[in-house]
């Protein structure tokens, strides 16, 4: 009886301080707009950044099969609050400009835009701000836990949205754009009339989850010579050939945006940048003091 | 006529009236009620949505 006691408390103790580490890690950085650590600029290749807290893998891919180029960027983080948003403006007032503004504002190692939330209705979080808090059944949405897991919510059901805080989750960034296009690592069947476009062949930016702390940003370039874009359906299909377990459409058409190291990772050239509201990003968690010695 | 058989006839007439309203009831419930019952559906879904963003904006904001 003794050892199980002992048993039971020393699991206890462990699953404690397993917690504790998990809400306080040395690489978490605040859930707040506050930027990420500047990028050491040794850890770059041309394809790629590599510190003790992020790894991104680059990759341009042309699919001829669809007409299309595609960019990727594969993504490790250590810790959960390096899957970051910034948007221009503060809590109480937002505006659009130069996504380019936000990348070297928030020291991003790697961004793609966002939803274009200033012109969307839904449950709208950033780094755990509430910006808005409406009904959107006309789009899916997309939630961010405090663990960096997606929780795609389709028809933005209010009802999956109570069950994912009674769940104990928060919410810390949440998209209203969609659809889901990749659920459990299935593609889903996207209807025609979905809100935005969905038979168009037109660029997409797409956010996707591959495993815990491991992510994917795809921009399907489009509306080119070189690239004609995806409707959604192809993007879904796509997606989840790339084995991803969830994958979500952002902003896309002119909007649609991939930057890496400070630069335009897609066809953008200075000057072309539509102005948009917001970006999802990654960065450092890496004190430059550390390597600034 | 014995009082009976006025009672009788009127328990006729009253059974017949009910069979009659029975059969309209029936084709009404047939060709009326479910158009009736899927806009009774979709507002019962929307008062459903409703409560669930009600308990949702309390789960989120508090009270």
């Amino acid at each position: 009886m003794k050892r199980m006691i002992s048993l039971w408390l020393a699991l206890l103790i462990c699953g404690g301080l397993g917690t504790a580490l998990a809400e306080g890690g040395p690489y978490d950085l605040p859930i707040s707009m506050t930027p990420g650590y500047e990028p050491n600029p040794a850890c770059y290749t041309d394809m790629g950044y590599e510190d003790e807290s992020l790894s991104v893998r680059m990759e341009k891919v042309r699919l001829e099969e669809y007409g299309c180029t595609v960019d990727l960027a594969w993504i490790k983080v250590k810790s959960p609050t390096q899957l970051r948003t910034a948007f221009h403006g503060n809590a109480k007032e937002q505006y659009e400009s130069e996504p380019g503004a936000l990348v070297r504002a928030y020291q991003a190692v790697v961004a793609v835009n966002g939803d274009m939330f200033t012109r969307r209705h839904g449950m709208i979080y950033r780094m755990g701000i509430a910006l808005e808090q409406s009904q959107s059944p006309d789009k899916d949405s997309l939630f961010i836990d405090e663990n960096g897991d997606f929780h795609p919510i389709l028809d933005s059901d209010p009802a999956e949205m109570v069950a994912f805080l009674k769940a104990g989750h928060r919410i810390v960034n949440s998209f209203s754009f969609g659809p889901v296009f990749v659920m459990n690592g299935e593609a889903r069947t996207i209807r025609d009339d979905y809100w935005f476009e969905a038979l168009a062949r037109a660029p997409r930016t797409i956010i996707a989850q591959v495993d815990t702390l491991s992510y994917l940003f795809v921009e399907i370039e489009g509306r080119s010579q070189k690239s004609r874009g995806m409707t959604m359906q192809q993007a879904a299909d796509y997606m989840a050939t790339l084995g991803v377990q969830t994958a979500y459409n952002l902003d896309g058409g002119n909007s649609s945006i991939m930057f890496f190291h400070r630069k335009y990772f897609d066809e953008h050239y200075e000057g072309s940048e539509r102005k948009t509201s917001d970006i999802v990003y990654v960065c450092s968690a890496v004190d430059p003091a550390t390597w600034k010695k | 006529m014995t009082k009976r058989d006025r009672l009788k006839a009127v328990a006729g007439v009253l059974m017949i009236m009910g069979a009659l309203a029975l059969t309209a009831f029936t084709q009404v419930s047939v060709r009326l009620l479910p158009e009736k019952r899927s806009e009774y559906t979709a507002r019962s879904e929307a008062q459903a949505a409703d409560a669930n963003m009600a308990e949702l904006l309390t789960l989120l904001n508090g009270n």
